[in-house]
């Protein structure tokens, strides 16, 4: 079963839930993804790509409402 | 050089000089001659200022010490000589006969009951209080049964009881009693020594003209400290030798150049008003000799709790009646139940014997001292033979903790060169693999805890009871838990996959028990701790029965618990091998010089544009300190430069260095601040301060780790603080400060990697949708917010920092979409555990 998210070069990538059959084909993703700001990384699994992003957030909006401690 | 050093002396300096150096990778041999180890501060109730139980502090790092295989301790020795030279010592000590093969000795206790000897006074608690002739010597480690040959029968008359065979021989199951046991003698070759070999009150003729040892019910200071311990000959209730509970206790500090006398005489004070708060409490005092501001506050708190404090040039004292104290001062009168003498400390009768025999100098008070040009309170006058801790002079536990972490930076820099070399790898683990669908199969061990547990419960019910619960295989009654016997002893079966010991509190006993666990085979994360002590026996101590109920009911709670529990593996941390110290202050100097002596690489950032310029550098002990520092290589100093930026964790730091010519960037695993209290972080440039964490308190001084024994630590890891950057100091004190930070920054950066707990948080992605409410609260900061693409769709999630994560939880309480858990604390593990008391059995 495909992991959700990665542990990848020490930080967590979270998985598009995408299978690419090429690998040229997961690489087009994955420029499509950085030009939006998102690291990426490729990963193969039983003959078909994976790709994991990620893109910190430094501005935090909590929703209204929110959760009291 | 050899890589190992022997310490003399197992109080607080000596112990905790021992971590340090077993931290850094040094072999350690540690003589006591007490038959057991902790010094005065196994002694004493609680410490100044901070008013912590000493037991609870020093007993888990007591057992820390006993269960690292690169520590050998020899108690109830003596050194005999130390010949050689620095590097290279050869220390012949002699192990005095305890009559008792302690490898055998399983402390059951089986001998005492039979040994017809009794109402021998217990030398731990001067005098009071009654043992056996076979007896422990105090409560704490090595947990061994000793025999006074002054009073066993066997010993002195050759014949004991009816039988040929002494009854203890008969009851002692491991055959371990041994009558013609001899003195042994053994060499240890060693690198360095280092003295912590403490002090005594000076009960000198002096006392007696205060009535002591002439009138009942006029105690030294230490002698009413075993009153309030609760391992004590009262339990903890204070009772003059009539069994009376005095209502009115007075205490008189005598002249005495050091604060200790007074601090001591203001914590039993405080000691005495929370026992019974309508006591009267009155202190005589000629001088407070209060140097530090927290002593000060201590003193102002005890004043609030209406404890008098009277000065006066001096008291006479007589006999009252009913065993009372008269007490005149100044043309008054006062009358008391019971009268605590505070005599001036000295160095004990075995610094006085040890000196003699290596030759080292004493001064006036029978200290150790040093040769005049060389200032330095840590060095004696040999060459590689260090002092720290009240063997210097006297001075409260945190000081003598600083000297000890002093005291092994300077071992540790003279045998640079052979660190690790002498270091014993530990056993090999043979840890049982269990999966999370296996049958659980559980050994309960419970334990006597001596009569503390077992004295106030129905044992037979709750073994039983323990025997029918769901899982459990088998149950085992054992002494004393801590040990580990029983514990190992059963897991090598490889019968059980998860271990429940009703015992006491996991706050002291938690690691021992995971080393015990480990060492039987056993991932440590499925064993659970039952507070059957703390918890049961110790509050519920006049109910028998109840306290028997509410047992069943821990170990039900307990067993259940444990059916859920799943093994971890501990995280691993890689660790850049340099320290950035902030500050050019005097022990930052010092603290950088240190860690260069000892082979590691040191980033000094002074704001200054020459170290030499700064008013309190100009002294001559610093200035050659500066010119030693510019000599090593290890050492980088950047001046005229401050920091910037910091991100990372412990092992881990990224700084940014400013400078007039730029920014630079640098890797540490380490960062110590020595900065003036006026001295403030933020800047443009930066605010290392915010990125570390780091508060000040309304002095400007920073705060640091709570607990006595943290003096030098912060909350954030690898992160610690010295001098000006902790209090008002002068520059011996700072350079000592200094010296101490540098072993604790040794024990981070000496290592490849750090290993940590992984009782830390996890987030499930499946059910988190990163709406960043656990972020704010997170007290470590250990949470990023991140965006990912899944399905043609921006998503969140959150992202622990495992380096940093503490494993506190408040995320998990703070989390409305159960996405987080901490390992080991699962919520479903608290609703069995709850089910399992509003259930039925």
């Amino acid at each position: 079963m495909t992991n959700t998210s990665e542990k990848i070069d020490g930080k967590k990538f979270m998985w598009d839930k995408g299978y690419y059959s090429t690998e040229a084909e997961a690489k087009e993703k994955m420029d499509e993804y950085e030009k939006d700001g998102f690291e990426t990384r490729l990963v193969k699994e039983e003959g078909k790509f994976l790709v994991y992003t990620r893109r910190i957030v430094t501005e935090i909006v909590l929703e209204e409402g929110g959760q009291p401690l | 050089m050899k890589g190992s050093v022997l310490i003399i002396g197992a109080g607080p300096a000596g112990m905790r000089a021992s971590a340090e150096l077993l931290n850094q990778g040094f072999k350690v041999i540690l003589v006591e001659e007490k038959p057991t180890i902790g010094g005065k501060m196994a002694q004493i109730d609680k410490m100044f200022p901070s008013n912590e139980c000493s037991t609870c502090t020093i007993l888990p790092r007591m057992l820390e010490l006993t269960s690292d295989p690169n520590m050998t301790i020899v108690a109830f020795a003596e050194v005999k000589s130390i010949d050689g030279k620095a590097g290279d010592f050869k220390v012949k000590v002699v192990k005095n006969p305890r009559y008792v093969d302690p490898m055998k000795c399983t402390a059951c206790t089986d001998c005492f009951p039979v040994c017809p000897v009794g109402e021998v006074p217990m030398e731990f608690n001067f005098g009071r209080g009654a043992s056996k002739a076979i007896y422990f010597y105090s409560p704490f480690p090595p947990r061994k049964a000793l025999i006074d040959p002054e009073k066993c029968t066997y010993i002195l008359e050759g014949k004991c009881g009816d039988k040929e065979t002494p009854p203890c021989v008969e009851a002692c199951k491991p055959e371990a009693i041994v009558f013609d046991q001899k003195p042994v003698e053994a060499e240890f070759n060693v690198g360095a020594v280092i003295l912590a070999t403490g002090m005594d009150e000076m009960k000198t003729k002096s006392l007696e003209t205060f009535g002591y040892g002439q009138f009942p019910n006029i105690l030294t200071a230490l002698e009413y400290e075993r009153l309030l311990s609760g391992l004590g000959p009262t339990g903890g209730v204070i009772k003059r030798d009539d069994k009376k509970e005095p209502q009115s206790v007075a205490w008189y500090v005598l002249s005495n150049p050091s604060p200790v006398g007074f601090m001591t005489a203001v914590a039993e004070a405080m000691g005495t008003i929370e026992r019974n708060p309508h006591a009267s409490v009155s202190v005589f005092y000629e001088d407070m000799n209060l140097v530090r501001d927290d002593y000060d506050d201590f003193y102002k708190k005890a004043k609030e709790s209406k404890i008098n404090f009277i000065k006066t040039d001096c008291i006479s004292v007589a006999e009252g009646k009913d065993g009372n104290v008269d007490i005149s001062y100044d043309k008054e009168s006062f009358n008391a139940e019971m009268l605590v003498l505070v005599p001036p400390y000295a160095a004990n009768e075995s610094t006085l014997k040890l000196a003699e025999k290596i030759g080292l100098e004493l001064d006036e008070w029978g200290f150790f001292s040093k040769k005049t040009e060389d200032f330095h309170p840590i060095h004696t006058s040999k060459e590689g033979i260090f002092v720290c801790g009240s063997a210097q002079e006297p001075k409260g536990v945190d000081d003598a903790i600083v000297q000890a972490c002093s005291a092994a930076s300077h071992a540790a820099a003279l045998l640079a060169s052979s660190r690790g070399k002498e270091l014993v790898a530990p056993p090999e683990k043979d840890i049982l693999p269990v999966k999370p669908e296996d049958e659980p199969e559980t050994l309960a061990v419970i334990c006597r805890c001596g009569i503390n547990i077992a004295g106030f419960l129905d044992m037979e019910e709750v073994i039983e009871y323990t025997k029918s619960l769901p899982h459990v295989k088998h149950v085992e009654l054992t002494p004393f838990g801590c040990d580990g016997v029983a514990i190992r002893e059963l897991l090598k079966t490889k019968k059980f996959n998860r271990l429940v010991i009703g015992a006491c509190s996991p706050k002291t006993h938690e690691d021992l028990f995971f080393l015990h666990t480990e060492m039987g085979g056993l991932n440590r994360y499925l064993m659970e701790i039952v507070n059957l002590r703390n918890q049961c026996t110790w509050v519920h101590s006049t109910d028998k029965q109840k306290a028997t109920e509410k047992a069943k009911t821990l170990m039900r709670m307990g067993v259940n618990r444990a059916t859920l529990l799943e093994s971890l593996d501990d995280i691993h941390v890689s660790v850049t091998p340099a320290c950035l110290v902030i500050g050019g202050t005097p022990s930052g100097i010092a603290c950088a010089l240190k860690l260069g002596q000892a082979g590691l690489d040191v980033y000094l950032v002074e704001k200054e544009s020459d170290l030499s310029k700064a008013k309190e550098n100009k002294n001559r002990f610093v200035e050659k300190m500066i010119d030693e520092l510019d000599k090593n290589e290890k050492v980088k100093i950047y001046t005229e430069a401050r920091v910037g930026k910091i991100e990372g964790f412990v092992g881990n730091f990224k700084v940014e260095i400013v400078k007039p010519t730029g920014k630079e960037n640098i890797d540490v695993g380490s960062i110590v601040v020595a900065t003036p209290v006026d001295m403030r972080a933020e800047s443009d440039n930066g605010d290392f301060e915010k990125d570390l964490l780091l508060q000040r308190d309304d002095k400007n001084f920073f705060v640091g780790m709570l607990g006595i024994l943290n003096p030098l630590d912060f909350n954030t890891d690898g992160v610690y603080k010295c001098g000006p950057a902790r209090k008002v100091m002068g520059i011996p004190d700072a350079i000592i400060d200094g010296e101490g930070t540098a072993s604790r920054v040794a024990g981070v950066i000496s290592k490849k990697e750090l290993v940590k707990s992984p009782t830390i948080s996890f987030v499930v992605d499946e059910k988190c949708d990163g709406c960043a409410y656990c972020i704010e609260p997170c007290p470590a900061q250990a949470f990023t917010l991140i965006e990912y693409m899944q399905e043609g769709s921006v998503k969140k999630t959150v992202e622990v920092n495992e380096a940093i994560c503490r494993g506190c939880g408040v995320c998990m309480a703070t989390c409305p979409k159960e996405g987080i858990f901490v390992w080991h604390f699962k919520p479903e593990y608290f609703k069995e555990m709850i089910n399992s008391v509003a259930g039925s059995e």
